[in-house]
């Protein structure tokens, strides 16, 4: 049945199947860890990922790395960029080639208030071949400075992964992160 | 900035109060997971302890 549906349609599960554009995997709450694990997100049921992390207590920053079948893996296959700037007009331009995590949000600041987050797609992680990721992040930092900034990167190794782990560089952090899979129809 | 020293991250993390969260599952780390983080963070660069507007 075409959309948009109109009253009295009775709808299949073929139609249901490809109304919705973003479907919700899991979503997962933390407080005060080290590291979080999601594992058996990236099912063969999407081929791309919207992931969405809501940060508080954040005092460093935040990495991330890819897992599969309950292991992380720490290869030097990762590469990652973030640029933008910050409220006060300073630029972020930061970047790593061929090392062992992806760094997604940029902070300093100890402040269990500070709110942080960050929205990123991550493509074709469940397929053996490379895997990027691009979103948007927004942090704050030590002296008033509000950051936003593009983040993305690449895991070069043909493996294929089935989840992923956040941890910050040094301290714990709070989080909400909820992953969501592009559906295709 | 400052690097955290032993003392000061035993104060501030003391052994209980370190989680790992495996999917929906959070947990305390063991004493000997908290003695092995703890060990990884000394040397690590302090936060800044400044506040964003509430």
């Amino acid at each position: 049945m075409a959309f948009p549906y109109s009253s009295g349609d009775v709808l299949t599960a073929a139609d249901l199947n490809n109304t919705f554009g973003l479907v919700h995997i899991d979503t997962f709450s933390g407080t005060g860890v080290s590291a979080a694990n999601f594992d058996d997100v990236f099912t063969s049921d999407f081929d791309a990922f919207r992931v969405v992390i809501r940060l508080r207590a954040m005092p460093n920053n935040l990495s991330m790395r890819l897992r599969v079948g309950g292991v992380t893996s720490t290869s030097a296959n990762y590469n990652w960029v973030m640029h933008g700037i910050s409220s006060t007009g300073a630029a972020l331009s930061s970047s790593t080639s061929s090392t062992t995590t992806f760094v997604i949000q940029h902070t300093n600041i100890a402040s269990t208030i500070s709110r942080q987050g960050c929205v990123f797609d991550i493509l074709y992680p469940n397929a053996a071949d490379v895997t990027t990721y691009m979103g948007n992040a927004q942090s704050y930092n030590s002296g008033g400075n509000y950051w936003t900034y593009n983040i993305g990167g690449a895991n070069v190794s043909a493996s294929a992964y089935d989840g992923f782990t956040i941890f910050p560089s040094s301290g714990t952090i709070n989080h909400t992160t909820s992953i969501y899979g592009y559906n295709n129809g | 900035m400052a690097e955290w020293t032993r003392d000061e991250l035993v104060a501030l993390y003391p052994d209980g109060t370190i989680n790992v969260q495996e999917n929906h599952e959070v947990r305390p780390m063991t004493t000997d997971e908290w003695s092995t983080w703890i060990d990884q963070q000394v040397g690590l660069e302090k936060p800044a302890d400044d506040e964003p507007p509430a």
